[in-house]
């Protein structure tokens, strides 16, 4: 009874944040606007702050799918190769085709995502598949689809040296949101909530393992394949949405099990989803609000990577303290 | 046929035929019998106790309480019979023992969030078991023994009819081996219980039928006293036995030389 106190207590005061932090940097500093520039400003926020929102869900909501399914505490959409590789694959059809349609850009990404999770996956498995394997593939993976889509966008910058929609992916940012691609995100949130809803609870049995999960009843191989290539294709569509932001995926869940002090799926993946929005929101607004008043707004998959990767660290020491 | 467990003539393969793991065994037990599967490394022991929980594929019958296990579905399974075997803990994704053990449950309870009587019974299994206590410790925490334990308990949990046990006392203190042993005489009151174990001192003054195993293939089986003899011993492990008696209980004990 106690843990699902704190549980609800814990999303009650997640959503009031989200909800504050959403309402004060729609209407922050707008009273000095009016008309039609005012009604820009406000679309503009509105786009942008829905996207941060929901991306910090679809992420927290994968990493804790993906940790759980993987039964890896080090792994996250970024790590494990699938922004590297749906960029890639942006960038390749943006260079290809130049007038980006959405549903095939998306479609394109979530391949170019899977395929580079599938490879990953493939050499971790044959170096062992221990949480370091899955951690030294996917450095390996993403570093060459980075290398490959840092190659393409130069060529693409040389066709075209205005498409700034291609250069803001490189680095994750909200800066670039556009109002059509939200429902690109809220679809994603909403299958991972159906999962949720549907898998969060035999998942607690795939984590101890795929004999007892199978003794009970559940079919450990198909939960698992079902929230990867879930979570691998709203990760994807995070990345032609925001671009890369990294690290998120793996903070999130690990903060929700930290102060929920359990590893209950059914517990932790919405906390994480929530954590993750409001580590975005924070740290956009942040960078928009703050940052911009003295240098200019910094990336928001800049600042994450540069607060997630030390927690990053800080895990992997907790995790093989002791231990080799 | 209710109220046993029935197999005739199961074979398991691996790979595809090319490993016979068991070949041809037929036993039945009832219910208020303890069975221990005896044998040698590789006898096929652990293999037997999953075909018949249905997490390997066999061929032959296996009847549980009247259901022929492999045309019942998984689910249906679940709720009649529990099978303990080795679990491995992932660290820092690890439950506490109280929610592990609650998972066991999943089968026999339909709603989404574990329910009062959930609770209830996961704690009196705890109870049961000597290890309240730990409830709140996460599983990674635990030594090998109090894990053997926690593996018990979530087979207790959903008060099956049946009960595998797949080396129960693996990594078991002497003390705690008696405490287990005295556990599975009292849940045998409930449920049949099938057990394997290295222990033959264990196994015999466990269970009430013995079973021994060599090679996929049964080598005897029936009551303790008419199984635990020199020669089907001896058939069994490949090496010599005497047979001495402790308050009329034969015990074995392997030639060393």
């Amino acid at each position: 009874m106690g843990k699902l106190r704190l549980f609800s207590l814990v999303v009650i005061l997640l959503i009031i944040s989200v909800l504050v932090i959403y309402v004060f940097s729609l209407y922050y500093g707008l009273d000095r606007y009016s008309g039609v520039v005012h009604d820009k400003i406000l679309l503009y926020r509105r786009t942008r702050l829905l996207t941060a929102l929901f991306v910090g869900l679809i992420l927290g909501f994968s990493g804790s799918y993906l940790q759980s399914c993987l039964r890896n505490p080090l792994v996250d959409p970024y790590i494990l190769g699938i922004s590297g590789g749906a960029l890639f694959t942006i960038y390749t059809y943006y260079l290809v085709v130049r007038t980006a349609n959405m549903i095939v850009c998306a479609l394109l990404a979530s391949i170019g995502g899977l395929v580079a999770l599938a490879i990953t996956v493939f050499i971790a498995e044959s170096i062992g598949g221990s949480d370091t394997a899955y951690v030294l593939a996917g450095i390996g993976v993403s570093s060459l689809f980075s290398g490959l889509s840092i190659t393409v966008y130069y060529v693409i910058i040389s066709l075209k040296p205005s498409a700034s929609y291609v250069h803001t992916l490189l680095i994750g940012s909200f800066a670039n949101s556009l109002p059509s691609r939200i429902p690109l995100v809220i679809a994603s949130t909403v299958a991972l909530s159906i999962a949720y809803i549907l898998y969060s609870k035999p998942l607690n049995a795939v984590v101890i393992g795929d004999t007892y999960a199978r003794q009970l009843g559940y079919n450990p191989r198909l939960i698992r394949r079902i929230l990867i290539v879930l979570s691998g294709i709203a990760s994807s569509i995070v990345v032609m949405v925001a671009g890369i932001i990294g690290f998120i995926g793996l903070v999130s869940p690990h903060i929700a099990r930290l102060i929920l002090k359990t590893s209950d799926n059914r517990l932790v993946v919405p906390v994480a989803g929530l954590t993750g929005s409001l580590l975005l929101l924070v740290t956009d607004n942040f960078s928009r609000i703050v940052l911009s008043e003295f240098i200019g707004e910094i990336p928001v998959g800049a600042l994450a990577s540069s607060f997630g990767a030390p927690f990053f660290i800080i895990l992997l020491i907790r995790r093989f303290r002791g231990r080799i | 046929m209710t109220d046993q467990i029935v197999l005739r003539n199961v074979v398991v393969t691996y790979r595809k035929g090319l490993i016979v793991a068991v070949k041809g065994v037929s036993l039945s037990i009832g219910k208020g019998d303890v069975l221990g599967i005896i044998g040698p490394n590789g006898a096929g022991k652990t293999t037997l106790l999953k075909a018949i929980a249905k997490i390997i594929g066999y061929r032959g019958t296996i009847y549980i309480d009247g259901y022929e296990v492999s045309s019942t579905p998984h689910h249906v399974i679940a709720r009649i019979l529990a099978y303990a075997g080795d679990i491995d803990v992932p660290d820092m994704l690890s439950l506490t023992v109280l929610e592990t053990v609650l998972t066991s449950r999943y089968p026999v309870s339909k709603g989404f969030l574990d329910t009062k009587e959930d609770k209830a019974k996961a704690m009196e299994v705890l109870r049961t078991l000597g290890i309240e206590d730990l409830a709140h410790r996460r599983l990674d925490e635990l030594s090998s023994g109090e894990l053997r334990k926690v593996i018990i308990a979530m087979a207790l949990a959903r008060e099956p009819r049946a009960i595998l046990l797949d080396e129960p006392d693996a990594h078991l203190d002497m003390g705690s081996k008696i405490v287990i042993s005295r556990l599975i005489r009292r849940i045998s009151r409930r449920s049949i219980v099938i057990f394997t174990t290295h222990d033959i001192f264990f196994a015999v003054n466990t269970a009430s039928k013995i079973a021994l195993l060599r090679n996929g293939s049964v080598i005897g089986v029936g009551r303790v006293e008419d199984i635990v003899k020199k020669d089907l011993l001896t058939r069994t492990y490949g090496v010599d036995f005497n047979i001495v008696y402790v308050d009329g209980k034969p015990l074995p004990i392997p030639v060393y030389g």
